[in-house]
């Protein structure tokens, strides 16, 4: 592995930066990040940032089943975070709609259906403990050698 | 939306200093905000449609997730609808208990709407210092409860599990530290002239614009309203409740009347814990059809579920009417007409603790 | 072009207007006007943003309110239209009202006129 490679993974592994989108959840799921941040569980001191902008993240974290007016917006919003990247989502809702998934209801689960998804963290709402592992656990499978993955990736297409 | 200018600013659903799911879309001129509007639609989930058709006892647990936020409260209003229909009483103890987890789920709100304003403002220092206090408060609903959120703790004809000494003890220690580290922050807030500065004067809301609108909770409060479903409830006036307003009517009143009335909710807590008596904690009943509407004070104000269940017990029929709504639109409509700046769109917004959640169920 | 930002919100809109308080002022204000259900939800969604239809349950309880101590206002639903559902600014209300006070006008006439502004 080059010196160049380590470095990025060095550097990578302390610096994760978080956009979150709620894509119709209760805000059950979303107090539960924003404690995260709280001083007590402080989610800074692994270097994850809550940021809030898709251009400059590296993980977005879903919650919600997915309410009409994402349809089209979350794809977009998805093509426009740089690689690498990766989305984890939190709480029931983006895996089968919990609750919500009964007649009458207006969102449309699971988000794998529009975007990728890498983790996801079930829970209704999941603890704040809970949220910063999962983001750690797939920031470290994702972002380690993400360019000798890539580079096998392409020689294996090409051959 | 009309268009009187060029400049039309949008601000969300994802944006780096608004964490709501709406767009608010601003019409400037200059630096001024002409006109706002919100776009909603980004968490319509339709819980009424959903409900309808549904037994109660699932219904209990759809009206806890309305609002994650202030999940106690939607749980407490919905049961008491349901007790009134059927004249299910409650135990002095149940009613007691309930009192306690409602405030202090007033209490993290509280602190949330405030932390939520102070971090709006880029003074992230005392945001955090008040996010930290709020984990206090998680804490003691976590003891109380078994869970942070979603508890569904409140059950037809009582609450489902009884508070022991030692945990009313760790409760009352809390409260306490709280008010202590509280009176430091509050001082911060009071004193600090960049806070100061970004907040007094700023999103004012006329009495002529709060009548129109139907505002209700601490931001009708602040604007010099006495509206509080609290003042009907013979229990909360028996634990030494009393209406606090204020009448400057701009953001730092409505954080200042948020502030005060953390100290009444923890006085409030004090004096429940006093008054808890050994005794049973939940009554028997049986479910009757009826149709009944029934109000209680969430955080951000009147809170009002009308519901109506047959004779199989599956509900009909129900409308909630969440604080949110009007605190939003008059947010909106009213503060945010003519702001001399931009930046004081979203903290403006914040200031009237809006939930999208909520609003838009 | 592709509008990424703007898109289509009448059925947004038509959802929000479903709701039980929302549908019964929606309903309310058509009788006011002696217009039928649907043509005034279709001037509710053209001319309302989202959170005033979310809303127009309690802003319709307070213009009912003022318009009782009001006659004119209250025969023309001035305060229905201008601060329950912001279909008219105040100065064409106050406009409305100088026109029904002026002469012994015929307010189904200014009745129409305001029908015919707002749609």
């Amino acid at each position: 592995m080059s010196i160049l490679q380590q470095l990025k993974n060095a550097v990578r592994q302390r610096s994760i930066h978080v956009c979150y989108v709620n894509t119709g959840s209760c805000n059950g799921c979303d107090i539960e990040i924003l404690a995260c941040l709280a001083p007590r569980y402080d989610i800074e001191q692994y270097g994850i940032y809550v940021h809030n902008n898709p251009r400059e993240a590296d993980v977005i974290l879903v919650t919600g089943g997915m309410s009409p007016q994402w349809i089209d917006k979350l794809p977009d919003l998805w093509d426009r975070v740089p690689e690498p990247k990766a989305v984890v989502t939190i709480g029931n809702c983006p895996i089968s709609g919990c609750v919500f998934n009964r007649p009458g209801k207006l969102i449309d689960p699971p988000v794998s259906k529009y975007i990728p998804v890498t983790a996801a963290v079930p829970g209704c709402p999941p603890r704040p403990s809970e949220i910063i592992s999962a983001i750690l656990g797939a920031a470290d499978i994702l972002f380690k050698d993400y360019e000798v993955h890539q580079k096998e990736k392409e020689g294996g297409g090409q051959s | 939306m009309k268009k009187v200018v060029d400049v039309s600013l949008p601000v969300g659903p994802i944006h780096p200093c608004f964490k709501e799911p709406c767009r608010i879309k601003c019409e400037t001129r200059g630096e001024r905000v002409v006109t706002t509007e919100v776009e909603l639609g980004y968490v319509k989930k339709g819980i009424e449609k959903i409900m309808i058709g549904r037994p109660w006892q699932e219904t209990i647990f759809l009206a806890e997730r309305v609002c994650g936020i202030c999940s106690v409260v939607h749980n407490t209003v919905i049961v008491e609808a349901l007790e009134k229909i059927s004249g299910i009483t409650v135990p002095r103890r149940a009613g007691l208990l309930r009192l306690i987890l409602n405030e202090l789920d007033r209490i993290q709100s509280h602190l949330l709407a405030n932390y939520s304003y102070c971090y709006t403002i880029e003074h992230e220092t005392l945001g955090m210092y008040l996010l930290n206090l709020r984990e206090t408060a998680m804490d003691s609903l976590e003891m109380m409860t078994g869970t942070r959120v979603m508890a569904a703790y409140v059950v037809p004809g009582g609450v489902r599990e009884d508070l022991s000494a030692d945990n009313a003890a760790k409760i009352l220690e809390a409260t306490y530290h709280i008010e202590a580290e509280l009176k430091r922050f509050v001082r911060m807030f009071e004193t600090g002239p960049m806070i100061g500065l970004r907040s007094k004067g700023i999103g004012v809301l006329s009495m002529e614009d709060a009548l129109a609108s139907g505002v209700v909770g601490p931001t009708a409060r602040a604007a010099g309203l006495s509206r509080d479903a609290r003042k009907e409830d013979p229990l909360y006036l028996e634990m030494g409740w009393h209406m606090i307003t204020r009448t400057e009517s701009d953001n730092y009143a409505r954080i200042m009347l948020r502030f005060d009335e953390l100290y009444q909710s923890l006085t409030l807590i004090r004096n429940g814990i006093a008054a808890l008596e050994p005794g049973k904690i939940r009554n028997g009943g049986e479910m009757k059809a009826g149709r009944i509407k029934h109000t209680i004070e969430a955080p951000r104000g009147d809170l009002t579920y009308d519901i109506e269940i047959d004779s199989a017990g599956q509900v009909v029929f129900v409308s909630i009417q969440t604080p949110s709504i009007p605190n939003i639109e008059v947010a909106t409509h009213a503060m945010m007409k003519n702001l001399a700046s931009a930046a004081d769109v979203t903290s403006t917004f914040i200031s009237a603790d809006p939930c999208i959640a909520c609003a838009e169920r | 072009m592709k509008l990424m930002y703007e898109r289509d919100l009448s059925p947004m809109k038509l959802t929000s207007l479903n709701g039980v308080r929302q549908n019964a002022a929606a309903i309310a204000l058509s009788k006011r006007l002696g217009i039928s259900r649907q043509r005034m939800r279709k001037i509710l969604i053209a001319k309302c943003d989202l959170i005033t239809l979310e809303n127009l349950g309690s802003r319709y309880d307070a213009a009912e309110i003022q318009a009782a101590s009001d006659e004119i206002g209250n025969a023309l639903s001035l305060h229905h239209l201008s601060t329950a559902a912001g279909l008219l600014s105040k100065e064409r209300a106050d406009h409305y009202r100088a026109l029904a006070q002026e002469k012994e006008a015929d307010l189904s006439d200014i009745r129409r006129a305001i029908l015919e502004e707002i749609s």
